[in-house]
């Protein structure tokens, strides 16, 4: 453990709240405990406000790991200085711009990305027959702090954004560290935009019952997506991904589609969480999904899928490198480029690589097919919106970090070949896309259900929904994907 | 019914929701009101949830014995006349007495545990007295793996907090080695009932959405008398033997009676006795192949502490180990439901 951790202060912070998660006991006490003081503070101390939730935040991380709270931490004062210092500066703006994207990336880079470079320049040494002059870092054994990537591109965005005068650097250090450190979006998401959020920390927040129901409604709605939908898709999806090479073609393929709906439920009901958390305190973050599975091509798919980190790389990788201004070829490249970042990004291995690429080819495809075919029928926009989900679907056979079983997922797909089948009769799975499907008609079609519906029906409906995602939930200690990047 | 028709029918549905009238509250007061039905109605279906498996659904707690606790009373409001003898005992008495399967004196209904050695035999009796039970005959498993002192065997590694009723207090602050952890975990259960119970609500409802180590609705198939039909005739029989070796045969080492399972015996047919009925110790049969994994020094200890039991407290003994040839256990040590008709005709002849 790092350090502090053995003080009986954060020992026993440790046994309150061991991982810095939303689905756990510890986590319902906590956020109650912070959210009673911060409604009790009059309105009129905002910044006494503000800096209860920065504590609160360390905590949160802290209580997972005191040393890793201490870094990020240290990287968001000198983030804070930098930009500051950014904005004084007449001359040499660019080269604190630079000082301020190396810090951040240098770290992320230490702790994310070093095991798999050193590992990958120990291979290429001992394949040229030089004697590497280090053992291979066991990957699994290297810490790295939760949330790293999400506060890092945001730390990122602030500098480039004060950079290009589009904010001004934020004068107060409590908002500023609430900005990076508000602990509903700390650990996965969703990454927010400083011009945002910093508008918000000042405002002057009132008690209101609507924006309460409205973040209790997205809590319960993200903890039954992770409970009922990605946790019961993880039983079918995760034995199969463990060891495809067992298993029959029908079962890889059914676990295919599991898995995707198994991501999409875990990540969306993640983020759910997070907003509605973050409503409960009269913050309203970015909005991380809109039906990502129902778009009609990968490129509406990229606008549906996982939002806030798809604008941050329009907005800071591929509009810097030229867009889609320099012609077709230069477009491509550039869509490539963003792709592999986006891949290297969920993780330091080259099956995430990988991953971005073949999302890089879809993409460029893509726009070769939509400037040589244009058809505007219904039973087309289906048949694509079906061929675009099978795309998405294959790619996430990639996104797993070993490649041996990624491959055998391949062959298994692609090859009819015999094996076992699922670990549980696959009903509950259908059962659970036709819930899904409903979902989705109960949010998209019928919203004005929930406005018409009377507030003791909707108290009952809302109750109901806590206890179906508790009793459903078929294991206890799934952990969030994303919560791995 | 044409495509048009459909269209027409499916929009109606989807419009369905705006046939509601409109609210009439502002949309802050509607949002206070959503707030506070969902807190206190959560509030209370977890209270009352807890409340009610210690109380009235104490079944939905501990599944295994509020099943036969049911069939129990059932069969005893059926037959009021009869004087009743309980069976007390692991999976082995669980699948192997039968009592519809052969006549007897008493009325004899099956309240086996799975997993059951003295203690839980113990826990199960002051249950079924606390529950208004008055049994004149007890029928109680002696079986020597399951008095086992050994850490990883001895039976309070089996006992799951989960299953515990609040009126299990005492048992708890008399038997466990650590009362007051096992009382916090019991706290910690009560405290969110629907997450902590998800497993044996979800076995109720959905079993099938269940994985087959993860469903708790077994006992759902028990009979009228409380036996639980138990294992057929595996394919690869020798391979599920393996499996049992695996477990017993380190657990048979340097064997030593477990002082609480002594005790606890010794507090089961004491009260027993106080009540005026009378004990039946069994030893269930077994293959040849499990007798053989008894060490010499183990089957000694064993007997010894049969005979004194039996000499001390004046209980009777039934030695039914190898009442039954190989052929009839699937594993070595469970009988097929086929061979427990026989067996139960047999023992019965012991209790006219």
């Amino acid at each position: 453990m790092a350090w502090g951790s053995d003080t009986l202060y954060f020992r026993t912070l440790h046994a309150w709240l061991p991982e810095p998660f939303f689905q756990t006991q510890g986590f319902l006490v906590f956020c109650a405990f912070v959210l009673t003081v911060y409604w009790t503070l009059p309105r009129r101390w905002n910044n006494a406000r503000v800096m209860l939730l920065v504590v609160a935040s360390l905590h949160f991380y802290a209580a997972w790991n005191a040393g890793l709270a201490l870094l990020v931490l240290g990287t968001s004062l000198a983030d804070y200085l930098l930009a500051r210092w950014l904005e004084a500066a007449n001359r040499g703006r660019r080269l604190i711009l630079l000082l301020s994207i190396a810090m951040n990336l240098g770290v992320l880079a230490y702790f994310k990305y070093r095991g798999f470079f050193l590992n990958e320049l120990h291979d290429l040494t001992t394949a040229m027959g030089l004697p590497a002059s280090y053992d291979k870092l066991d990957l699994a054994k290297l810490l790295i702090p939760f949330g790293i990537s999400f506060y890092t591109f945001e730390a990122i965005s602030y500098a480039v954004d004060v950079y290009r005068r589009k904010i001004q650097a934020e004068r107060s250090l409590p908002h500023f560290l609430l900005f990076i450190l508000f602990f509903p979006h700390l650990v996965a998401g969703p990454i927010v935009r400083a011009g945002d959020f910093l508008r918000q920390a000042q405002r002057i927040k009132r008690w209101n019952w609507l924006r309460v129901q409205v973040g209790i409604q997205l809590c319960l709605i993200g903890v039954f997506k992770k409970f009922v939908i990605a946790d019961r898709m993880a039983v079918f999806c995760d034995p199969v991904f463990a060891d495809p090479a067992a298993h029959n073609t029908n079962t890889v393929w059914l676990a295919v589609l599991a898995y995707s709906l198994r991501i999409y439920a875990d990540f969306s009901g993640y983020s759910d969480m997070a907003l509605g958390v973050a409503h409960l305190f009269g913050y309203k973050l970015t909005v991380n999904f809109n039906m990502p599975y129902l778009a009609s091509n990968v490129s509406d798919f990229w606008r549906r899928w996982h939002i806030s980190l798809s604008t941050w790389l329009r907005d800071y990788v591929f509009i810097p490198l030229g867009g889609s201004r320099g012609g077709e070829l230069a477009t491509a490249r550039n869509l490539m480029i963003v792709m592999g970042v986006g891949g290297l990004w969920h993780g330091a291995q080259w099956t995430y690589l990988l991953w971005g690429v073949y999302h890089g080819l879809l993409l460029v495809g893509h726009r070769l097919f939509a400037r040589l075919v244009h058809i505007q029928h219904p039973l087309w926009t289906l048949a694509s919106t079906a061929i675009t989900f099978v795309a998405v679907s294959l790619g996430w056979v990639l996104f797993r970090p070993e490649w041996d079983k990624c491959l055998a997922m391949i062959e298994r797909l692609f090859a009819i070949a015999p094996g076992a089948t699922l670990p549980l009769h696959h009903r509950s799975l259908w059962w659970t896309v036709v819930l899904l499907f409903t979902c989705w008609l109960a949010a998209s079609r019928w919203r004005v259900l929930w406005e018409r519906l009377p507030a003791p029906v909707l108290g009952v409906l809302l109750a109901a929904l806590l206890g179906v995602a508790q009793v459903m939930a078929p294991n206890a200690d799934t952990m969030f994907i994303y919560f791995t990047f | 019914m044409n495509i048009q028709t459909l269209r027409i029918a499916v929009s109606q549905l989807l419009a369905l929701p705006r046939w509601l009238p409109k609210a009439r509250r502002s949309r802050t007061a509607k949002a206070r009101r959503v707030v506070l039905t969902f807190v206190l109605l959560t509030l209370a279906a977890n209270v009352v949830l807890s409340i009610g498996m210690d109380t009235f659904w104490a079944s939905l707690r501990d599944a295994e014995y509020g099943a036969r606790r049911v069939k129990l009373q059932a069969r005893v409001a059926a037959n009021p006349e009869r004087p009743l003898a309980v069976v007390l005992g692991s999976s082995r008495t669980d699948f192997g007495i039968r009592p519809l399967a052969a006549e007897c004196g008493p009325l004899v209904c099956n309240v086996s545990e799975a997993g059951s050695g003295p203690l839980l035999q113990l826990l199960t009796l002051r249950r079924l007295l606390h529950d208004g039970a008055k049994p004149k005959e007890l029928i109680v498993e002696y079986w020597p793996p399951f008095l086992a002192a050994k850490p990883g065997y001895n039976e309070e590694c089996r006992l799951d907090p989960h299953r515990y009723l609040a009126s299990d207090e005492a048992f708890i602050r008399e038997y466990l080695s650590d009362p007051d952890e096992t009382l916090r975990l019991m706290r910690e259960v009560r405290r969110t009932p629907f997450w902590n119970h998800r497993l044996r609500l979800l076995s109720r409802v959905l079993p099938s959405w269940l994985k087959y180590d993860q469903r708790m609705d077994g006992n759902t198939r028990v009979d009228a008398a409380g036996w639980l039909p138990g294992p057929v005739m595996p394919a690869d029989r020798a391979r599920s033997v393996q499996l049992a070796s695996n477990y017993y045969i380190p657990g048979l080492r340097d064997y030593a009676i477990d002082p609480k399972a002594e005790r606890a015996l010794r507090e089961l047919i004491a009260t027993a006795q106080e009540m005026g009925a009378r004990v039946t110790l069994v030893w269930m049969p077994e293959s040849s192949e499990f007798r053989s994994w008894y060490p010499a020094e183990t089957e000694a200890e064993a007997w010894r502490f049969l005979h004194s039991i039996e000499q001390e407290t004046g209980v009777r003994v039934i030695i039914a180990r190898d009442w039954l040839p190989d052929t009839v256990f699937p594993d070595s040590f469970h009988m097929t439901p086929d061979a427990s008709i026989g067996f139960t005709q047999r023992l019965f002849s012991y209790f006219p």
